[in-house]
């Protein structure tokens, strides 16, 4: 190798690599505690920051089913809980819609791998005057979400659509 | 190298072991992010399962970084990509090393900007064999390739690096 790869090696090598963050080696510190209090085998991969992020996602999934039910309850008068179904309403479009995902993290082995969402439609809605008399125009954006959880032991997937509007309000003049 | 299991405690073993294999994680994954989640996860899985094993522990833990990263790629690439494309790409900015003191720091830039525009197989040979001090054949053995591979590789890396950086030694 000629005398200048062998600078450019030295120089490299007087670099020093950053430093993994702070945050790195405390969740390595509470995995390991966490492992040395648990009598069963850890799962590889199931990391105190993942298990965080599920955690995290699966709120966001319970809580995003809840937004559904209140806009849905409150933007559509006539939507009722079904009486044979505590958790679940009836869509106008006749789609049923779970309050709640049909498992938690807890439940099983399912863990949820993946989420989706698709735009389909945007509709103008009557305008409405906001409680400070500010008039504004509700505009219907129609999304369907699906959720992919999945069975780490056996592969079993469990898939999952829900229908969502989202109402936005803009600024507008009435007359 | 020190072995892990004769250390006082994983938190120097880490301390001392952990910048370099964040960076070769970083060679495997898209993100900082994504590379600490997959150093921590060797780590704990080294840790807690294989550092009784004979052998090198920093290999071990190489293959078991490179494992996780491959893993965890296969399990994000597809969403990671269509995120991609919808913000134009997840850009690391995070500096692979240690800022240095003044002028120095320009070339510690100089040289990122460099390897980041390395082909992908070069640039982890190059690691694995400046900052991991592997030989070739364990990086091929690694990689999956010939050791002479790895070799050509590493040198075709430093003749780019030399040429981008020459114009910056000169100008």
């Amino acid at each position: 190798m000629d005398e200048s790869l062998k600078e450019l090696e030295d120089e490299l090598s007087r670099l020093h690599p950053a430093r993994p963050s702070l945050a790195v080696a405390a969740r390595i510190e509470a995995e390991l505690a966490l492992g040395e209090s648990r009598t069963a085998a850890p799962q590889p991969g199931a990391s105190v920051a993942n298990r965080t992020r599920r955690l995290a996602w699966s709120l966001c999934v319970a809580a995003a089913a809840a937004a559904v039910t209140f806009v849905a309850l409150r933007q559509s008068p006539s939507v009722a809980p079904l009486p044979d179904h505590a958790n679940s309403v009836t869509r106008p479009s006749g789609a049923v819609t779970t309050s709640q995902p049909p498992l938690s993290p807890d439940d099983a082995e399912y863990r949820p791998v993946d989420a989706r969402s698709v735009f389909y439609g945007v509709s103008a809605e009557t305008g409405v005057y906001l409680r400070d008399q500010t008039p504004v125009q509700q505009v219907r954006y129609r999304y369907l979400d699906t959720y992919t959880w999945k069975n780490q032991a056996t592969h079993a997937s469990l898939q999952w659509t829900v229908p969502r509007d989202e109402i936005r309000v803009i600024p507008a003049i009435l007359h | 190298m020190e072995a892990p299991h004769e250390s006082a405690s994983w938190k120097d073993w880490f301390a001392e072991h952990g910048p370099r294999l964040l960076l070769c994680a970083r060679q495997w994954t898209r993100t900082l992010a994504d590379a600490e989640d997959v150093v921590q996860e060797a780590f704990v899985r080294y840790w807690r399962h294989q550092r009784g094993l004979p052998g090198n522990p920093q290999a071990l833990l190489l293959v078991s970084v490179r494992r996780s990263a491959l893993d965890l790629a296969r399990r994000i690439g597809r969403r990671k990509a269509r995120e991609e494309l919808a913000d134009g790409g997840l850009e690391d900015r995070h500096g692979y090393f240690v800022p240095l003191p003044g002028d120095g720091d320009e070339r510690r830039r100089e040289i990122e900007c460099a390897l980041r525009r390395l082909p992908d197989e070069q640039r982890e040979v190059l690691v694995l064999k400046i900052w991991q001090e592997r030989t070739f054949d364990e990086i091929g053995r690694l990689l999956e390739v010939s050791p002479s591979t790895a070799a050509s590789r590493y040198r075709y890396a430093l003749i780019s690096l030399r040429r981008e950086l020459e114009p910056l030694c000169h100008g």
